[in-house]
């Protein structure tokens, strides 16, 4: 991501002009994976959205810390705009409703994002590890449905081509990523450094750049 | 002689007084991250047992909070002493140590002076001050929201 995304002039606008940035090294935490080490100037290897899920995470907050919103894995400059637009929306509508109580309001933020893209209660309302898996079983054949991820330069879910195959992949990482807010919405910094799984589960993914790193 | 030693025992007197006043007031000191990454010049005003949080005033006036285990032990050692020196967040604000405060402090600007660049990004190093930055200095509205970025390495490093 440091030098496909944040490399964008779009990008970098838009988080420059409306956020304040900030990062978090996790090396040495357990839940953060592993990564075959690659240096800023190796070329990126191929991604599809939400690789990597346990390598890297974009959160968003509010200045006291309540986590909004947040998408896991690897995101393309396009994908990262999307999620930063929605974040900056739904941000100033937080601002607007402090009166009332904001958790709910970003859980239902998020059902209604959930919704508009085509995804029904049931996938919004699955709980638990087997829906997960019987989902990708199911998955779309290649070929089929189109995409209801938003952002992309690929709906089809990769720069690679015939990908769509991962369209299952990322649909059911983008859910997951928006479920965490219906769950757990306006979470503390401090709780999810506490106990990271309750976003990146308990999985071992990696990155790897296309030359290795010394 | 006499009137001599009246005169200088009055400047002893004067300069005692002065250093009892600022008895309560603690001193800067150089404060570390637990990792020994980050640190920042500031004063210990206060700790809340509860949130085992320290509260510590930079030297611009502003007020940052911390949580205890996130500072370096030697720190966490000075705090400890510090509670003892004045006690609770009461008792300090009780003797004038620290004021009470009914809203949190707004930040009277935001410090962009630790702000790095890296991959055409703006960066602020430590999640606290990325917060306090994202604070607006006069209200609510002018609050900006934090995009924080968890991961494997460092960012101008190996990944």
């Amino acid at each position: 991501m440091r030098t496909v995304t944040f490399s964008e002039p779009n990008v970098q606008n838009i988080l420059n002009q409306n956020f304040v940035n900030t990062f978090t090294n996790t090396n040495g935490d357990p839940t953060a994976g592993q990564s075959i080490k690659h240096r800023p100037t190796d070329p990126a290897g191929p991604c599809i959205r939400g690789n990597g899920q346990q390598n890297v995470q974009t959160l968003f907050m509010t200045p006291a810390g309540e986590i909004f919103h947040v998408a896991t894995g690897f995101l393309s400059g396009d994908d990262l705009l999307k999620e930063a637009g929605f974040a900056l929306d739904l941000f100033k509508q937080i601002k607007n409703n402090r009166n009332s109580d904001p958790s709910s309001f970003v859980a239902q933020a998020h059902r209604d994002r959930l919704k508009s893209l085509g995804f029904d209660e049931s996938e919004i309302n699955e709980q638990n590890d087997m829906a997960r898996i019987m989902s990708m079983m199911n998955a779309t054949p290649i070929g089929g449905r189109s995409g209801r991820v938003p952002g992309g330069a690929n709906q089809s879910g990769s720069s690679m081509p015939g990908a769509n195959i991962f369209q299952p992949f990322i649909e059911r990482q983008f859910l997951e990523d928006n479920q965490f807010s219906i769950k757990h919405p306006m979470i503390s910094h401090k709780q999810l450094e506490r106990d990271p799984t309750q976003l990146v589960g308990n999985g071992q993914s990696f990155f790897a750049s296309s030359s290795s790193g010394n | 002689m006499r009137a001599m030693l009246t005169h200088w025992g009055l400047v002893l007197i004067l300069f005692i007084s002065f250093q009892s006043e600022n008895f309560g007031q603690e001193p800067m000191r150089q404060w570390s991250s637990r990792d020994n990454r980050q640190s920042v010049e500031a004063s210990f005003q206060s700790y809340d047992p509860e949130a085992k949080q320290v509260t510590l005033q930079l030297q611009n006036g502003e007020s940052l909070v911390v949580d205890l285990n996130e500072l370096g032990r030697s720190d966490q050692r000075y705090v400890k002493s510090a509670r003892n020196r004045l006690g609770t967040v009461d008792d300090a604000q009780s003797k004038g140590v620290i004021k009470k405060e009914v809203t949190p402090a707004r930040p009277k600007h935001r410090d962009s002076s630790k702000v790095t660049t890296a991959y055409g990004i703006h960066w602020t190093p430590g999640i606290e001050n990325a917060l306090s930055n994202a604070t607006g200095s006069e209200s609510s509205e002018d609050d900006r929201p934090v995009m924080w970025l968890r991961v494997l390495g460092d960012l101008n490093g190996f990944m």
